[in-house]
């Protein structure tokens, strides 16, 4: 122990909230300046944490079960009857199914089709929340020496429902589709337009920048498209519902409150790349323009 | 009878200064464990509200309730609240919830200062005005939290996040109050040791 009077004592202990305000702020402006840093240090603190997340996530996630369970055993006539009636409908269906593949396979056999390359996955649970009050995101748990990267795309069961935006050691951070920062290139089905999903920090993303004289129509499927190449096309995202009459928003198809497991895609590995100078074809017998296209020499008055 | 003796024997050896033997390690374990309560607890609250469970308003109760939390402590017992222990709660606030960091800091300790610096006068007060105060300081202080999410994003961020959060902190700070209360006379007390 340093032995202090009891005066510099006191002036201490008077410093110590002002030299903790102006860390506050020296924070503030590093988190500015340097991001990168403060992510880094951010994702060390998730991974350190990520043990007792899930110690904490357990029992509650057993708790929700119980409560489901006890749910469908209140409704479990009503919930059978339903069942074996869409059975019956899925049988036909299963028959109508395979009869399609075989033909599937059979014509593509006859047109030398030459087949997608298969895309990779990993599924991973999702642990905490990485959301404030301004923004919406999660953190999955992930094992170490894992393979993913910082814009991989996550999917739930049913659809698109975020971006992957860092990567830790043994986590990462899915950005949702409905943060407010989030913009995704989306193909609507009947209505055959191209519109942008913005997130506004509700469950409900909206869109915007679709035609004015095209507005989207009630119900109908909202896909992803590749412009940008930040997304692979036709992935199911949700619906279009109107909340009032000049706001058409997306209902996605899993609910963003409530996952619990996402599944992330390498899509970036199969990545179509065109080749040198798209649409045009080198012909031999043409003569190459090397002198800009306005020159007189060109238009022949000489 | 003897316990109620025993109870009132210990209120005023409480209250009486002098010489005591010196405390047994359980007796200083049981010290820390009580001197740790309003931080430790805020700390389980942090982490707990960071956890991806189906809780309405998960989001904008955080913040409220540690806010809370600080402005009791420091009004009623700032060594079990020091400002080193406030600065690193608003650090993990900001850490696990990927805002713009220093935020909460600077929240948490703008709460803390007026509480420390005006200890002495609240703790006259009656509690409607104690509850009163906080609320103004609430308003002002989660004004300026989003005043800054929008500066440093660049867009304006709709009013009523701010006022879901004013309207969270002043309502709960009642209810809370209640359990701090209680916590303060009996296990988040280390002179009951």
């Amino acid at each position: 122990m340093i032995p202090i009077s009891i005066q510099i004592k006191q002036a201490l202990t008077k410093l110590i909230l002002p030299l903790l305000f102006i860390m506050a702020i020296l924070i503030m402006i590093i988190g500015q300046a340097k991001p990168k840093l403060i992510e880094d240090v951010r994702l060390k603190v998730v991974d350190f944490l990520l043990p007792v997340y899930v110690i904490v996530e357990k029992p509650c996630d057993m708790l929700n079960k119980f409560f489901q369970n006890f749910h469908d055993v209140r409704n479990i006539m009503k919930e059978n009857k339903k069942l074996k009636h869409e059975n019956k409908e899925l049988k036909g269906w299963y028959h109508v199914a395979l009869g399609l593949a075989e033909e599937n396979v059979e014509l593509k056999k006859q047109l030398h089709w030459i087949p997608d390359s298969r895309i990779t996955y990993i599924t991973a649970h999702i642990v905490a929340d990485g959301s404030g009050i301004y923004h919406k995101a999660v953190l999955v748990v992930l094992q170490s020496g894992h393979n993913v990267h910082v814009g991989e795309i996550a999917l739930s069961g049913f659809g698109l429902v975020g971006r992957v935006t860092e990567t830790g050691d043994r986590s990462a951070r899915i950005l949702l589709i409905n943060d407010p920062v989030s913009r995704v290139p989306v193909n609507l089905t009947n209505s055959h337009v191209q519109a942008i999903m913005a997130g506004d920090n509700t469950s409900y993303p909206k869109l915007i920048f679709y035609p004015e004289d095209k507005p989207p129509i009630e119900g109908e499927k909202v896909l992803t498209d590749n412009k940008g190449n930040a997304f692979p096309a036709e992935i199911p995202i949700g619906y279009v519902h109107y909340l009032d009459p000049r706001h058409p928003i997306v209902v996605p198809y899993t609910s963003l409150d409530r996952l619990r497991i996402v599944r992330i895609f390498n899509f970036k590995n199969n990545e179509i790349n065109p080749p040198d100078a798209p649409g045009r074809i080198n012909l031999t017998n043409k003569k190459t323009k090397t002198k800009p296209v306005a020159s007189p020499a060109l238009l022949g008055h000489n | 009878m003897i316990n109620k003796e025993k109870h009132s024997e210990r209120q005023i050896h409480k209250r009486i200064p002098g010489i005591r033997p010196s405390l047994s390690r359980f007796q200083r374990i049981d010290y820390f464990i009580r001197w740790l309560v309003p931080m430790g607890f805020t700390l389980f609250i942090i982490l707990f509200l960071s956890v991806r469970l189906n809780i309405p308003g998960r989001n904008e109760l955080l913040l409220p309730i540690v806010s809370a939390f600080v402005y009791f402590w420091s009004i009623y017992r700032p060594t079990s609240m020091p400002a080193i222990g406030v600065f690193f709660l608003g650090l993990l606030i900001d850490l696990l919830n990927f805002s713009p960091p220093g935020i909460a800091i600077f929240i948490l300790l703008v709460i803390y200062g007026i509480g420390i610096s005006q200890r002495f006068r609240l703790t006259r007060y009656s509690f409607l005005l104690v509850w009163f105060i906080f609320s103004i300081i609430v308003v002002g202080v989660f004004f300026i939290q989003w005043l800054l999410i929008s500066v440093f994003s660049l867009r304006m961020f709709p009013v009523s996040y701010f006022i879901f959060e004013t309207i969270f902190a002043i309502g709960l700070y009642p209810m809370l109050s209640i359990i701090f209360t209680w916590a303060h006379r009996t296990i988040a007390d280390p002179e009951q040791v």
